[in-house]
């Protein structure tokens, strides 16, 4: 309760400004109120665990209009980024309603799915005298659309329309195309791509070639001899942890080799393989295991690969999802997959 | 399975690699198991006729704990297990999805129409058919989520892979 009181004393200057505007859209419209204090209390939380004090915690049971100040001034303190909020605020008192800021102004898209698609509201970078009951904005040129309340206030850069339609284009666009640059990095070999066609004509490409490495993948393990004990499941537990920790090395491993993989994009992904050092240990581990029967093993390698390509053209005929019914004939079904959980 | 033998897994023991790695490991094992204890199946004789069926199972674990890995942060893992899960009890009750299609929001069909004509209507309708719950998406999150789901294919495949070199040997 002490916090409480401290809050108040320090942020007396907001207490007018506040209270006109959440009076203000009480006044206007009553019934966003609640989804208003919603979200105000649900971002509040989210930037609580951004700034990881223990004493937000309390903060969701607070009024509304002991709430917002504090957070202004939390912020300040905890984090420079934040601090032009709080100075920006005090040019502008009506929109210190919501200042919720972005902590990071990058490519790190937000997803919060549970706010409603917000309004946006214009405004020119001369004037402030369209201002409607908004929240604060960076003092950038650019337009900071992070959007915890219904209104999002958005600056119009020079010399271009107002229109809140074309802004709101014009917000989505940007959205759209950062995330374009983003799947860009992703996707290997995009960087001389440009144009959004080709690039999603990439994209899809690559995501199919994925799929179908994991289907062809999952055949092999299939089709792999079960001749396993216990012994070759604690290797495997141990050694593919190991493994996977140096993954990344950018070699064709050996049993691809004597398979034709159709696949554009075999070579580009980081193809992962046993060095030469990792392997003698595995065979040592293997020879150390009486129980282990080589041959059967080894042919079954052997016969592999010329099965694999009729069944593959087959099921590349076929269509993989008259495969799937098959799997569960029988007793097989909801209780089989209930196992394999 | 003995949890000590977890302790040197990479540094971050609650990824999704290392997530994903552990249920498909369980899943396969399983399926393996079940396969020996099979009499149609021998071990010693590459038959190919319990090979379409194994596949189908071996891919809906991969896939299902991939899926369960990411857990329902993403849309795209819960439309995957839903679509697992509805195709397991439309399969036990023979019943015909074509009847039962989601209803969209009006809403966000219009956003979607939009949205693709930015970026192609056919380039849209194809990425949205390839990720998992794309249809009822709109433009911007459908890129969102396939990134996400990029990422997380290529760990399923490095994974898959070293799992299967180590079964090979």
């Amino acid at each position: 309760m002490e916090i409480q009181s401290n809050w108040e004393d320090q942020n007396d200057p907001f207490e007018s400004g506040l209270s006109s505007i959440v009076t203000s859209p009480a006044a206007s419209n009553g019934s966003a109120i609640p989804a208003d204090a919603f979200m105000i209390r649900e971002v509040i939380g989210r930037l609580g665990n951004i700034c990881n004090s223990s004493d937000i915690s309390p903060q969701s049971y607070l009024n509304n209009t002991f709430s917002i100040p504090f957070e202004s001034k939390k912020l300040g303190g905890s984090n420079d980024g934040n601090k032009k909020f709080s100075r920006s605020s005090t040019p502008e008192e009506s929109s210190v309603s919501d200042q919720i800021p972005k902590p990071q102004i990058d490519s790190n898209p937000r997803k919060r799915k549970s706010i409603p698609r917000p309004k946006l509201v214009a405004e020119t970078e001369e004037s402030d005298t369209k201002r409607s009951k908004a929240e604060t904005n960076t003092n950038d040129n650019s337009k900071p659309p992070e959007p915890p309340k219904d209104y999002i206030h958005v600056r119009a850069r020079r010399g271009q329309a107002t229109d809140s339609h074309s802004l709101a284009e014009r917000v989505r666009r940007e959205k759209i195309s950062e995330r374009m640059k983003f799947l860009q990095d992703l996707v290997p070999g995009c960087n001389k791509v440009t144009g959004k066609a080709v690039m999603l004509d990439e994209i899809i490409n690559y995501v199919q070639s994925l799929q179908r490495q994991v289907e062809f993948l999952s055949m092999k393990l299939a089709s792999v001899t079960p001749r396993m004990d216990s012994n070759m499941d604690a290797l495997l537990s141990k050694d593919m942890f190991q493994f996977s920790r140096g993954s990344g090395q950018p070699t064709l491993y050996p049993v691809d080799s004597s398979v034709t993989l159709p696949f554009g994009y075999q070579q580009e992904l980081p193809l992962y393989n046993i060095s030469n050092a990792e392997n003698q240990f595995l065979i040592n581990q293997l020879h150390q295991n009486p129980s282990m029967q080589f041959p059967p093993i080894n042919e079954a390698a052997f016969q592999v690969p010329s099965f694999w390509e009729d069944d593959l053209q087959s099921l590349v005929q076929m269509g993989f999802n008259r495969n799937q019914p098959q799997a569960f004939h029988g007793s097989m079904g909801e209780a089989q997959l209930k196992i394999e959980l | 399975m003995n949890p000590k033998t977890y302790h040197h897994i990479s540094s971050n023991p609650s990824s999704v690699k290392s997530r994903f790695t552990r249920g498909f490991l369980r899943a396969f094992k399983k399926i393996k198991r079940q396969q020996r204890l099979l009499p149609t199946s021998s071990s010693s004789s590459s038959n190919p006729s319990p090979r379409p069926y194994l596949y189908g199972r071996v891919k809906i674990a991969a896939d299902k704990s991939l899926a369960l890995a990411v857990g329902s942060r993403r849309a795209w893992s819960r439309a995957l297990l839903w679509k697992i899960h509805y195709k397991a009890w439309r399969q036990r009750s023979r019943f015909n999805n074509k009847k039962k299609r989601l209803k969209e929001n009006k809403k966000n069909k219009k956003k979607k129409k939009n949205d693709d004509e930015e970026v192609g209507f056919r380039h849209a309708k194809e990425l949205r058919k390839l990720v998992p719950g794309g249809k009822a998406m709109d433009l911007c999150s459908l890129l969102d989520e396939t990134a996400h789901y990029i990422k997380c294919l290529i760990t399923q495949v490095q994974v898959m892979k070293s799992i299967d070199q180590i079964y090979s040997f």
